[in-house]
């Protein structure tokens, strides 16, 4: 299991776990870690897990990413305790020490949920790992807009902290609620 | 005597500019036809982005927002950058959608006035009058010195309880309790 740790901004310190596969890093609603910086591109790197380490490539991102201050032009392998900077936030890296088990995209996107969290944290010294349940719901992505969005007063599109109806986002809850209406309107007509 | 009569009077906004973000061309073809028509000076938008760029730009007095736009933002989180932008200019939900659910998070995100369309020309505009007015009375009562402010309560999911200035809306904080991230919630 590969892990990145932030290290700066509100959320220094959490640990993500990072799920087996390539997951995308930037602005973009696919992207499995979102931030919502303007210096962040859509699709601004990707990791891959490997067996050799955490393969980072960057996406032609418009401001670059950076690894221990320099900036990768294609693609390098991360190690342990690598510095990764991607627009305002930095993440040190963490590669598996022993056997991996298979990752789950939940648990990188619910550490900050907050509606639901009853019981799943502990703290390992300085770091907080968030063990999600396994019933939960993959959300939007987006959640992590206000998560990673360093020390950014600009309100984050979308992302409330009082999340209501299971809802992540603003943006979910306004969905549901044209979905609704939507249905109401056939309703009606198809009623006559 | 006429001073009392000048004191007594309340206060009125003051609304010159109208910003109308609706991504239907008949629908703003009409709204700027009955507001221009009153006296305002009329903005259009058809999505999120052209109406954060009116919004700073062109400083309206008040907007007029449908919920449903295209694009990816929703009218509801238009309304909620723009109040946390300034909470001083009124924002309007003009909308088909009439669910009280609808209402509700309109209100959550700091919706002044939720009307529903087809609303005729002159209830919009007195609607629109009453709302600038109730929204401006409101800042001038925020604003006096004798106000003291808010204090709102929430809870960290550890269950520590917070009472924080209002002032403090949005901003993060570190649950002492569990360590975590608490936001202070931007909504009542």
């Amino acid at each position: 299991m590969h892990f990145l740790v932030i290290l700066t901004g509100k959320h220094k310190g959490h640990r993500i776990e990072l799920p087996e596969r390539e997951i995308w890093i930037g602005r973009d609603e696919n992207c499995l870690v979102r931030m919502t910086s303007s210096e962040v591109s859509r699709r601004h790197c990707s990791l891959t897990p490997t067996g050799r380490g955490l393969l980072l490539r960057d996406l032609n991102s418009q401001n670059g990413t950076f690894v221990n201050a320099l900036r990768v032009d294609d693609e390098i392998m991360l190690q342990t305790g690598d510095r990764l900077s991607v627009g305002p936030v930095s993440f040190e890296v963490q590669c598996p020490q022993e056997a991996p088990s298979p990752g789950d995209e939940d648990s990188v996107l619910n550490w900050l949920s907050e509606g639901d969290s009853s019981g799943g944290n502990r703290h390992t010294g300085d770091t907080t790992v968030v063990r999600v349940p396994e019933q939960l719901q993959a959300p939007s992505a987006s959640k992590l807009n206000s998560a990673l969005s360093e020390e950014d007063p600009a309100p984050s599109s979308g992302t409330i902290p009082t999340y209501r109806g299971g809802f992540q986002t603003i943006g979910e809850e306004a969905a549901d609620i044209f979905r609704e209406w939507e249905e109401l309107l056939v309703r009606r007509r198809s009623g006559g | 005597m006429a001073l009392d009569t000048f004191e007594s009077a309340p206060p009125r906004a003051v609304v010159h500019r109208i910003l109308v973000v609706d991504d239907n061309d008949s629908v703003l073809e009409s709204l700027t036809a009955v507001l221009e028509g009153a006296g305002y000076d009329v903005v259009v938008a058809r999505d999120g982005g052209q109406a954060h760029s009116a919004f700073t730009m062109r400083h309206p007095d008040l907007v007029l927002c449908d919920l449903k736009l295209a694009g990816n933002e929703t009218g509801f989180e238009i309304c909620e950058r723009f109040k946390q932008a300034n909470r001083k200019i009124p924002v309007v939900m003009l909308t088909a959608i009439d669910l009280p659910r609808a209402r509700r998070l309109a209100e959550r995100v700091g919706a002044d006035g939720y009307l529903t369309k087809p609303i005729p020309a002159a209830e919009l505009l007195v609607q629109i009058r009453q709302i600038a007015d109730a929204v401006y009375q409101k800042a001038l009562a925020e604003d006096s010195p004798a106000t003291t402010p808010q204090a709102i309560r929430f809870a960290c999911r550890c269950g520590k309880r917070f009472k924080v200035s209002e002032q403090h809306r949005g901003k993060a904080l570190t649950c002492p309790s569990c360590g975590e991230p608490v936001i202070v919630p931007r909504h009542a």
